[in-house]
C-alpha cells in the first residue's frame, strides 16, 4: 500500500506563506466560473440564500391566504387560487425551506465543528444544490404559469389522480419534489459519511459536538424516511402518465396506499426538521449558560430514541380513515411515547440553564421564544395523539395551529437563533441587538396572535382548506385577529431579514470567538476561509475551546495536523468512526462543472416528462448518465485527482490507496436509501395483496419459472464475480482484475436481457391490474440498479486498463461490490414475493 | 468474528439495535393484527381471549424480555468498562451506557404499546 507524508508537521512553516498557499489551492473562482464551485462553505451560502427566497415567497402566499380569511365572504382571491396557495405554501415551506435550510446549516457547520476542511463529497454538495435550485424553480414557476398543484401539500389520491386533477399541477408537484429530494438524500449521505469518517483526531463518539449527533440522526432519518415518498411519487406519476392503477380500487389498487407511503415519510419529516433545530438549541444553550451541557449522554440517547420512534407514528395522521381500533391504540400509544425522549431534551436544556449563568443575548432571546412555543406545540401534539380528540378536531384549524406551533416554534425560532449566533461567521460582523430584539418581539407576538387564536377557531369547528366562510358562525373575530397578527408576524420577520441583510454593511466588526463559545468552528478567522483550518486540530474534550484556550493560536501557526499544501491537493483527515484515530488522508476533489451539468440534464428530463416529450426525456437521461459517468471517471489516480506520481512517504495512506475509503461508506449509505425504497415497494405489494378488494393475482405463476430463474442465476453470478475480484485484490492478487470485472459486467448485461425477456414473455397487462403494474415496477427497480452496476463495473474494467484501478489504487472495487450484492438480493426478494409467496399462500 | 464483535455491548451498532428491534416488532404487530383480522378474525364473543391477542401478547413479552436483557448486559458492561477505564479517554463506556438507556427506552415503548392489547378486542372497527 502506498504511504504518504506524516500527518503532523515536523517543522512548522511560515504561517503567512501557508495561508497564501492554502488560499491558492482552495480558491473559489469568481464570475461565471463560480458555477463550478464545490466548497461546502460556498454551497451552504447558496442553499441559505435560496432557501430564504423560497421562505419569503411562501410567506407571501400565507399573507394572501390570511387576507382572504380576515373577513367572512371575502372575495380577495377565488377558491381556485386559494387551493393553489395553501398547496404551494405547505409544499414550499416543507420541501424548499425547512429541510434544505436545516441541511444547509449542517453543510456549513459540520466540517467546521468536527475539524475538517470540507465535506467528504464536495461535488455531491454542489450537485445537491443545483438539483434543489432547479427543482424549486420548476415547482414555483407552476404558480406563475397558473398550473400550480391544488390538492394539498400531501397530494392525497384520488383527488390528485388524472380523473379529478386532469391538469399539470400534480405532475409538477410529483416530479419537482422527487427532483428536490435527490438533493436531500445526497446531503444526507454526505453528512453521515463526513461525520463518521472525517472527524478531528481525538474527537471520539463521546466527544462529538451534540449538533453532529443531531445531524447524524437527521441524516439517517432522511436516508430511510424520504424513499417512501419518492416511491409514492413515482407510482402516482406512473398512474397519471401511463395509467398504471396503483391507487385505483377498481383495478386492484388502493388510495390508502398513498396515505401510508406519504406518512411513512411525512411523520419522520417533522423530526427531520425539528432535530437539527434542537441541535442548534443544544449548541447555543451551553454557550449562553456559560457551562458545559448537563446530561450529554441523555441528550444523545434522546436524539437516537426520537429518531427511531418517529418512524412508528405515521398512522396517527390517518386516525379517521377507518383503521381497526386496536391499531389506532398502537399508534396512539407510540405517539405519546415520543414525548419521552423529546422531554428528556427539554430537561437537559433546562438543567444546563438552571446550573449555568445565562446571558440573555439576542440568540438566547430567540431560544426563549422556542421554549415557549415548542413546548405548547408538543402539548397539543399529545392531545392530538388521543384518538377521540383527534376525531373531533381532525381537519380543523386546531390542527393547523398545532403544526405551526411545532414547526415554527421547533424549527424557525431555533434557526433564527442559530443564524444570529453564527452571523459573525458569515460576515465577520455582529448583528444589531436593538433591531433584533424588536424583530423578535414582533415575530413572537404576531405568531401567537395568529396561531394561539387558531386553536380556538378550530375548536369552534372551522375546517382547514376552506377559502371563505359564512358570517355569524363565531369565526369572524378570531379570523380577523389571526389575520392582523399574521401581518405583525410578517413585519417582525421582515425586520429580522432586513437586520441580517444590513449587518453585512453596518454591523460592528466581530472579535475572535465573540460569544466565548466552546466549539471548533470558532477557532478560525472570521469570516471563515474556504479551507476552514490551516492545520487540523487534535481535541481532548467536548468543549475544545474551553479546555484548550491556545488551540486557535497553534492552528494558525501551522503547528497541528496536515499542514502541507505544496502538492496542490485539497485534503482532510480520515478517522476511525468510533475513536476518531487518524487512519487515512482524504483527498477532496476541486471545482468541477459535472455537478451542474448533471443536475441541468436531470432538470431537462423533469421538464420533458412534464411536457410528455418522451424523446427529449430519453436524450436528457443519456446526457445525465454521461455527465455522472464522466464525474466518476475523474477519481482516484486520475490525472485531475490524485495521480500516482505525487506519492510520498509517511504513516497515513491516501484514502484512494486503501480498501476502506469514504467512497465505500458512501455506497453503503446510498444503498440504505435504495433499500428503504425497495422495502416500501415490497410493502406496497403485500399491502395491496392483503387489503385491496380487487387485487387480482393470476391463477398460476405470473412469470416464466425458467427465464426468471436464469435471470436470478445471472444476477448471482455477476455478484459472485465482482466479489471474487474484490477478495483477490484484498489478498494482494492483481492479475485478472480486468477480466473478472469485465465478466461481471457481461453477466449483469445478460441478467438485464433475461429480465426484459421474462417480462416480454409474461404478457402482463399493467394498465388493467395493479398486480401486473407492481411486478413491472419491481423488475424496473432491480433492472435500474443492475444497469448502474453494469456501467460502473464496465467503467472499472476500463480504468484497470488505464492503471486507475490496481493494487496500488484499489478503493473503487470495494465501493462497487455492495451494489452487486444489493442488486442480487433485491432480485431474489422480489422473485420470492412474486413467484413463491402467492403459490405458498394460495396453493 | 465480525458478528461476535457486533454483538459486544460496546459496539456502536448497539446504539441502533434496540429501537430497530422495537420498530420491527411494532410493524409486525400492526401488520400481524391487521392481516389476522382480515383473514382469520376471531369471534367477537371471545373478547381478549383469542388467538390474535395471545400471539401478539407472547411476541411482545418475548421482545420485552429481550430488550430488558440487552439493557442489563450493556449496563453491566458499562460499569465494568467505567471502572477499568477510569481516567482513560476511550469512548467504549459511553457507547455501552447510552446503549443501555436506549434498550430501556425501547423496552418501555414495547411495554406501553403492548398494554393497548388489553384495551380492546383486536378486530373491532
Amino acid at each position: 500500500m502506498s504511504a504518504r507524508r506524516p500527518a503532523a508537521a515536523e517543522t512548522p512553516k511560515d504561517p503567512a506563506h501557508l495561508r497564501a498557499e492554502f488560499s491558492r489551492v482552495w480558491v473559489n473562482p469568481r464570475g461565471w466560473r463560480s458555477l463550478s464551485v464545490v466548497n461546502h462553505t460556498a454551497i451552504a451560502y447558496r442553499f441559505l440564500i435560496t432557501g430564504t427566497v423560497f421562505f419569503v415567497l411562501a410567506g407571501l402566499m400565507a399573507m394572501l391566504m390570511r387576507t382572504q380569511l380576515a373577513l367572512p365572504q371575502h372575495e380577495f382571491v377565488d377558491h381556485k387560487l386559494y387551493n393553489q396557495l395553501f398547496t404551494m405554501h405547505g409544499t414550499v415551506m416543507m420541501f424548499l425551506f425547512a429541510v434544505p435550510m436545516m441541511e444547509a446549516l449542517a453543510v456549513y457547520l459540520i466540517p467546521k465543528m468536527i475539524g475538517a476542511r470540507d465535506l467528504a463529497y464536495p461535488r455531491l454538495s454542489a450537485f445537491g444544490y443545483w438539483c434543489y435550485l432547479f427543482g424549486g424553480i420548476i415547482i414555483l414557476s407552476s404558480l406563475a404559469l397558473q398550473m400550480a398543484p391544488d390538492s394539498g401539500w400531501f397530494m392525497y389520491t384520488p383527488l390528485s389522480n388524472a380523473v379529478f386533477s386532469p391538469g399539470r399541477g400534480p405532475d409538477v408537484w410529483l416530479l419537482g419534489i422527487t427532483f428536490v429530494e435527490i438533493s436531500a438524500v445526497a446531503a444526507g449521505v454526505e453528512l453521515i459519511v463526513s461525520i463518521l469518517c472525517t472527524r478531528a483526531a481525538g474527537m471520539s463518539l463521546d466527544k462529538m459536538p451534540l449538533f453532529a449527533w443531531y445531524i447524524l440522526a437527521t441524516a439517517g432519518m432522511i436516508i430511510i424516511g424520504f424513499p417512501p415518498l419518492i416511491l409514492a411519487s413515482i407510482l402516482l406519476e406512473l398512474e397519471r402518465a401511463a395509467n398504471l392503477p396503483f391507487f385505483d380500487v377498481v383495478r386492484g389498487g388502493d388510495p390508502l396506499l398513498w396515505q401510508h407511503l406519504f406518512w411513512l415519510f411525512g411523520h419522520p419529516e417533522v423530526y427531520i426538521i425539528f432535530l437539527p433545530a434542537a441541535g442548534v438549541v443544544s449548541t447555543l444553550v451551553p454557550v449562553f449558560a456559560q457551562r458545559p451541557i448537563i446530561g450529554y449522554r441523555w441528550a444523545v440517547l434522546a436524539v437516537i430514541g426520537t429518531a427511531f420512534i418517529s418512524f412508528g407514528l405515521w398512522v396517527h395522521h390517518m386516525f379517521t380513515v377507518g383503521i381497526p381500533q386496536l391499531a389506532l391504540a398502537f399508534f396512539s400509544a407510540a405517539s405519546m411515547m415520543v414525548a419521552i425522549p423529546t422531554g428528556i431534551q427539554v430537561f437537559v436544556w433546562l438543567a444546563t440553564l438552571w446550573y449555568g449563568r445565562p446571558r440573555y443575548s439576542l440568540p438566547m432571546l430567540w431560544l426563549a421564544g422556542f421554549f415557549f412555543i415548542f413546548v405548547a406545540g408538543g402539548l397539543t401534539g399529545v392531545m392530538l395523539a388521543l384518538v377521540p380528540f383527534d376525531w373531533q378536531v381532525h381537519d380543523t384549524h386546531f390542527v393547523v395551529a398545532h403544526f405551526h406551533y411545532v414547526l415554527v416554534g421547533g424549527m424557525l425560532f431555533p434557526l433564527i437563533a442559530g443564524i444570529y449566533y453564527w452571523l459573525p461567521h458569515f460576515s465577520g460582523r455582529m448583528p444589531s441587538e436593538r433591531v433584533g430584539r424588536w424583530a423578535f418581539w414582533l415575530t413572537f407576538l404576531g405568531f401567537n396572535g395568529t396561531f394561539l387564536i387558531m386553536h380556538w377557531t378550530g375548536l369552534l369547528g372551522m375546517p382547514r382548506r376552506i377559502y371563505t366562510y359564512e358570517a355569524g358562525l363565531g369565526w369572524d373575530l378570531p379570523n380577523l385577529i389571526s389575520s392582523v397578527s399574521g401581518f405583525v408576524l410578517a413585519i417582525g420577520t421582515a425586520m429580522m431579514l432586513a437586520d441580517i441583510a444590513l449587518h453585512f454593511r453596518f454591523g460592528r466588526r466581530a472579535d475572535p470567538n465573540p460569544w466565548q463559545s466552546n466549539g471548533l468552528e470558532w477557532v478560525m478567522p472570521l469570516p471563515a476561509p474556504p479551507y476552514n483550518f490551516l492545520t487540523l486540530p487534535t481535541v481532548d474534550s467536548r468543549d475544545p475551546l474551553w479546555s484548550q484556550p491556545a488551540l486557535a493560536e497553534t492552528l494558525q501557526q501551522g503547528e497541528q495536523l496536515l499542514p502541507e499544501i505544496d502538492h496542490g491537493l485539497r485534503e482532510t483527515l480520515g478517522s476511525d468512526p468510533v475513536t476518531a484515530r487518524p487512519r487515512q488522508i482524504v483527498h477532496l476533489p476541486t471545482n468541477s462543472w459535472w455537478p451542474l451539468a448533471a443536475a441541468a440534464a436531470i432538470g431537462a428530463l423533469c421538464l420533458a416528462l412534464l411536457g410528455k416529450v418522451y424523446g427529449m426525456a430519453l436524450v436528457a437521461t443519456v446526457i445525465a448518465a454521461v455527465c455522472l459517468l464522466r464525474w466518476s471517471w475523474e477519481n482516484g489516480a486520475h490525472a485531475s485527482s490524485a495521480p500516482l506520481a505525487i506519492l510520498r512517504s509517511g504513516p497515513l495512506p491516501l484514502h484512494s490507496r486503501t480498501f476502506d475509503s469514504v467512497g465505500r461508506y458512501g455506497m453503503i449509505t446510498t444503498l440504505l436509501a435504495s433499500g428503504a425504497l425497495y422495502f416500501s415497494l415490497l410493502f406496497a405489494w403485500y399491502y395491496l395483496w392483503a387489503i385491496a378488494p380487487e387485487w387480482l393475482p393470476p391463477a398460476g405463476a405470473p412469470l416464466s419459472w425458467t427465464l426468471s430463474l436464469l435471470a436470478g442465476t445471472a444476477a448471482t453470478a455477476a455478484c459472485a464475480l465482482h466479489t471474487i475480484a474484490n477478495l483477490r485484490l484484498r489478498r494482494g492478487v492483481e492479475q485478472q482484475l480486468g477480466v473478472l470485472t469485465g465478466a461481471a459486467a457481461l453477466m449483469g448485461t445478460l441478467q438485464l436481457g433475461l429480465m426484459v425477456w421474462t417480462l416480454h414473455h409474461a404478457g402482463l397487462q399493467p394498465t388493467l391490474s395493479a398486480h401486473d403494474a407492481l411486478v413491472i415496477v419491481m423488475f424496473a427497480f432491480v433492472g435500474f440498479h443492475t444497469l448502474v452496476a453494469v456501467l460502473a463495473t464496465a467503467l472499472q474494467c476500463w480504468r484497470v486498463h488505464y492503471g486507475y484501478v490496481s493494487l496500488a489504487v484499489p478503493y473503487e472495487v470495494p465501493v462497487v461490490t455492495p451494489l452487486w450484492s444489493f442488486s442480487a438480493a433485491c432480485f431474489w426478494l422480489g422473485w420470492l414475493s412474486i413467484m413463491i409467496m402467492p403459490q405458498v399462500w394460495l396453493g | 468474528m465480525q458478528m461476535s464483535k457486533m454483538l459486544q455491548p460496546t459496539h456502536p451498532l448497539q446504539l441502533l439495535a434496540g429501537h430497530t428491534v422495537w420498530l420491527l416488532w411494532f410493524c409486525a404487530l400492526y401488520a400481524g393484527v391487521s392481516l389476522g383480522c382480515q383473514w382469520f378474525p376471531p369471534s367477537p364473543q371471545q373478547g381478549f381471549w383469542n388467538w390474535i391477542s395471545a400471539t401478539a401478547g407472547l411476541l411482545s413479552g418475548a421482545i420485552l424480555a429481550l430488550l430488558l436483557w440487552a439493557a442489563i448486559c450493556c449496563w453491566r458492561s458499562f460499569r465494568r468498562q467505567a471502572v477499568r477505564s477510569a481516567g482513560d479517554a476511550q469512548p467504549r463506556p459511553f457507547v455501552a451506557a447510552v446503549a443501555a438507556g436506549l434498550y430501556l427506552l425501547a423496552a418501555l415503548a414495547t411495554g406501553l404499546v403492548s398494554l393497548t392489547l388489553l384495551l380492546s378486542a383486536p378486530c373491532l372497527q
